[in-house]
């Protein structure tokens, strides 16, 4: 054990001087507490997840691992249930729609920011930080009480409404989930914007004659496909996992809601899909850190 | 030619000079500026008046506006029903409702759990987040921070369900403690993941994660030379943490504070799941008025509630942006 220690001390020595020269006792003393800072955090962070599987393999008549949990998530829901497949593809779609939105709002809006208007960047960023002041839970009473005029209003705008949320389309959500991704999508884009030099980029193609839309989807998107990237998967974690305002809109088919009306008594179908979706959020992180990584390393090579 | 020109000029002068500030020229370069450039923020700012600023005023509006509903004694002539009216009237009835009873009870407990689980979360996550800094080991640094990311985000219906096959009633953990022990996490440990406990137990899942995510850059700021200098002037390790690094975290660890307990504070998947109604917050109490769980004529209290929640917010998220801009100053 002390010689481990000794070992993960010695390569720091070279690099810290003052701390080598305080003599070997001090440095040790805090590795040791950091290992066992980082060995507590892995037991709290791991273990839930461990155990949520282990409980879900668990046979709770006979003992011995059965895999029923996840082929019941799979099988074909009883007549009048939403079933894991229709869930999960109303949230996809949910995803993919707010992303389309989200970043046919903020993309033009932010070039225009940092090429024609940096004036209005201050106003811009405090609206899109509105959402973080305003917490899920605030805003589905202002949109309640919104509905609530538009029905009494009694024109055409009310039919519209009533008729969108009557099919139970997932457009509304997808609405209001845009406000909600802005604090995270202005930042993610905003970096990514000043890391090119958009104005450069436009005014060389602009006078090579190109039309802006040209501009837009030719010249200033590729080099932003990262941020771009980043932006979109920031939307999409926030759909999968956004319970408040759907369930509160009382939206029976996004993946949350869906996962908590789940009708089992053992439960062990609902840890089932929470540790699926977990890793399924999980993949999809790396897989994007893995592509940011790699952008890194070929800049830097 | 000089007169073609003269003449030619000679109209818009004139109107320059009686129009004043508003000459066409004038008009014409603010026109310019502000049609073509301003025009192309339109969208965004409809958006956000439409999907944002509307239902906040809304609720800004409705949390004063009380409406009664009285069933008068006066028949309608001709159909010889009861004639109901609806009077509204403007004051703080709303609020003071909003403040009392359950719903009393459920601002405190939300300000309690929420100050619990802020000041635990962001110690634990310090602590964590140094000893992932001072690591050599690069792999770490990189996987602590990615699974940093991942839980920090991961809140909600499925972290309950995590923690519900962990320690919950059947949990795995609670049923080997049980067999193997005899030992019982409701009766010897009076532990329940519906009660504050238990709800701060689940919440440090994301808050010490979002604690390392937002202290990392600062403590890797904290520049070695800084360190050398205090020890060069005789400094130990305590005089250079009270002295030296202590002060230029603070503001940062002050506004982490304020951002973890504003993010426990609007949290509502999570609890709901947790505890639902048997143990009452703010957030669970606006989701159950607003599906109908109200008196007649207390249909704005959502609307009050939702304000209560602003007016907790707003000011620490003001100081939040006010400390990481002085952070911002030394630590770059």
């Amino acid at each position: 054990m002390s010689a481990a220690v000794e070992q993960v001390v010695e390569p720091g020595a070279a690099r810290q001087p003052a701390e080598a020269r305080r003599g070997p006792r001090r440095p040790a003393r805090g590795t040791v507490l950091r290992w066992v800072i980082l060995l507590l955090a892995a037991i709290y962070f791991v273990g839930p997840l461990l155990a949520a599987i282990s409980f879900t393999v668990q046979n709770p008549g006979h003992g011995g691992i059965t895999f029923s949990a996840y082929r019941q998530i799979f099988a074909a829901p009883a007549t009048g249930q939403i079933g894991f497949t229709t869930a999960l593809v109303y949230s996809l779609e949910l995803s993919a729609i707010t992303i389309l939105i989200t970043l046919a709002l903020m993309l033009p809006t932010q070039l225009l920011l940092h090429l024609r208007v940096p004036r209005a960047r201050g106003v811009v960023e405090t609206l899109t930080l509105l959402p973080l002041v305003f917490p899920p839970v605030v805003l589905v009473v202002g949109v309640t009480d919104t509905y609530t005029w538009v029905g009494d209003s009694r024109g055409a705008l009310s039919s519209a409404v009533s008729y969108i949320r009557g099919q139970g389309h997932p457009l509304v959500l997808a609405l209001l989930y845009v406000t909600l991704a802005m604090p995270f999508v202005f930042r993610t884009l905003d970096a990514g914007i000043r890391s090119i030099d958009a104005r450069t980029l436009t005014e060389a193609a602009r006078g090579l004659g190109a039309g802006w839309l040209t501009v837009l989807f030719r010249v200033v998107m590729p080099p932003l496909r990262t941020a771009i990237l980043n932006a979109a998967f920031l939307c999409f974690a926030l759909v999968m996992g956004e319970y408040t305002i759907s369930s509160i809109l009382l939206y029976t088919k996004p993946f949350p809601v869906w996962l908590y009306q789940l009708p089992t008594t053992s439960g062990q179908v609902q840890a089932a899909v929470s540790v699926f979706s977990l890793l399924l959020v999980e993949v999809l992180l790396l897989l994007i850190g893995a592509l940011n990584w790699r952008r890194g390393y070929q800049k830097r090579g | 030619m000089a007169d073609t020109l003269s003449t030619e000029l000679d109209p818009r002068d004139e109107t320059a000079d009686r129009g004043g500030a508003g000459s066409p020229r004038l008009r014409r370069g603010l026109a310019r500026r502000f049609n073509l450039d301003w025009l192309g923020l339109v969208p965004f700012f409809a958006y956000v008046l439409i999907f944002f600023l509307v239902p906040i005023g809304f609720i800004l509006y409705n949390a004063f506006i009380k409406k009664t509903t009285s069933a008068s004694t006066v028949r309608n002539p001709v159909t010889q029903q009861f004639v109901h009216t609806t009077t509204t009237s403007f004051g703080g009835a709303n609020i003071s409702a909003s403040l009392q009873g359950i719903y009393r009870t459920s601002l405190i407990n939300t300000l309690k759990l929420s100050a619990i689980v802020a000041i635990i979360g962001a110690v634990l996550g310090i602590l964590l987040a140094y000893a992932v800094v001072n690591s050599r080991s690069e792999l770490l640094k990189q996987i602590v921070t990615s699974a940093s990311a991942v839980t920090a985000n991961f809140g909600g219906i499925p972290l309950a369900f995590l923690f519900i096959a962990t320690v919950g009633n059947a949990g795995v953990v609670t049923s080997f403690l049980n067999d193997h022990f005899g030992f019982s996490l409701a009766g010897d440990l009076h532990f329940q993941l519906a009660t504050i406990t238990g709800i701060a137990l689940v919440y440090m899942y994301f808050l010490v994660p979002l604690m390392v995510l937002v202290m990392t850059p600062a403590l890797e700021g904290l520049k070695p030379q800084w360190a050398e200098a205090a020890e060069n002037l005789g400094a130990n390790r305590w005089h250079y943490w009270r002295y030296v690094a202590g002060p230029v975290l603070l503001p940062n660890f002050l506004g982490s504070v304020l951002l973890l307990f504003c993010s426990s504070f609007s949290a509502y998947a999570t609890a709901n799941a947790l505890a639902g109604q048997s143990f009452p917050l703010v957030p669970t109490q606006i989701a159950s008025v607003l599906s109908g769980n109200v008196l007649s004529g207390q249909e704005n209290l959502g609307a009050a509630l939702a304000l209560d929640m602003i007016v907790v917010v707003l000011p620490l998220t003001v100081i939040y942006q006010l400390l990481q801009r002085r952070t911002s100053r030394w630590l770059s």
